[in-house]
């Protein structure tokens, strides 16, 4: 890498490495997975026409965690945002190993977006509050503030298989 | 406990097999564009060649706009009232990019450039200037304190073709 602009391998690599994990960023945005799809096109199709150089794979990964943030901050305020329609589907759709997982799915996807996102920043991609303050651009006692009604939310939600942590 | 049950979860969930396909398809763009881009050098060239017997004259009431000054065939002007849209912006790591845009009479694109480091470089002469602005400003902030000259040559080949040639230079 160090002083090239993304091959066509590392670009291959790139989205094999990171695409379930940008989708799911996207997801917990959108709550909608032909929305999400749409935004990884993009934060991909913007990581393909960057010309700069990358360090190294953990640079690439992160620029790209970046962008996917802005990327659907932004989609979801654009008119051009074309569906609305929840993931009634995603039972069938993602064959989930445990009714339970199935529970935490649907209830994370039924939290206002602006907790999912914090929530799901923080328990998949272990960013700690002052990360996702960054990426987000919001200030820390938000990020604190979105965290702790998701998690009173979610124990409603799920009772006993949610702990208070 | 929490982060072990979320990340169990969500492992399931991922994109479809024709979302990953469209991803990996981009990589035909590049090549695409790379060629498309050694024949715009070519005409570019051929276009300064023919420039100075070809150039279409402008209006001369120049005036700022902002911080930044256009010359239109080597006469300074308001860029609005030419149907010109520059706009210059600062990325996040601090690079200076301007994005210039220029129309005919009928509103119709002539060309699209962009300066700085940005994949936007790739199209100039056929890009679209707003469509230029949507897929690369999301991270940039607006250079109110740009001071700028864009100096452009508006040119109709002896076959009546139009070539719209561009240089930004930074004071």
């Amino acid at each position: 890498m160090g002083g090239e602009i993304v091959t066509e391998c590392e670009f291959i690599d790139a989205v094999k490495r990171n695409n379930q994990r940008l989708f799911l960023i996207a997801l917990s945005f959108t709550h909608n997975d032909k929305d999400s799809e749409d935004i990884l096109q993009n934060v991909f199709l913007k990581l393909w026409k960057y010309q700069k150089p990358f360090e190294d794979t953990a640079h690439i990964d992160k620029w790209l965690t970046r962008v996917c943030v802005n990327e659907s901050k932004n989609y979801i305020k654009s008119p051009f945002r074309k569906r609305s329609v929840p993931l009634e589907d995603a039972k069938e759709k993602y064959s989930f190993d445990y009714e339970c997982d199935y529970d935490l799915f649907k209830a994370v996807m039924s939290l206002p977006k602006k907790q999912s996102t914090v929530i799901h920043l923080f328990y998949y991609e272990d960013l700690s509050v002052k990360e996702i303050a960054d990426v987000l651009k919001i200030k820390e006692s938000a990020v604190k503030t979105r965290l702790h009604r998701a998690r009173t939310q979610l124990k409603q939600l799920l009772g006993d298989e949610w702990n208070n942590e | 406990m929490n982060k072990e049950y979320y990340k169990s979860a969500f492992s399931m969930v991922c994109p479809s097999e024709e979302a990953i396909e469209r991803v990996l398809s981009m990589t035909e763009t590049r090549k695409k564009t790379f060629r498309h881009k050694g024949l715009i050098i070519v005409l570019a060239v051929i276009a300064a060649l023919i420039c100075g017997t070809f150039t279409v004259n402008a209006a001369t009431d120049g005036k700022l706009f902002g911080n930044i000054r256009v010359v239109l065939n080597g006469e300074e002007v308001n860029p609005e009232e030419h149907n010109i849209k520059c706009k210059a912006y600062v990325d996040d790591e601090g690079n200076k990019i301007a994005i210039v845009g220029t129309y005919d009479s009928n509103g119709n694109l002539q060309g699209a450039c962009a300066s700085g480091s940005i994949g936007a470089f790739n199209k100039i002469h056929d890009g679209n200037y707003d469509k230029l602005l949507e897929e690369n400003v999301d991270s940039f902030s607006e250079d109110k304190d740009a001071d700028l000259d864009v100096n452009i040559d508006d040119t109709t080949t002896e076959t009546g073709g139009h070539c719209t040639n561009v240089q930004m230079d930074y004071k």
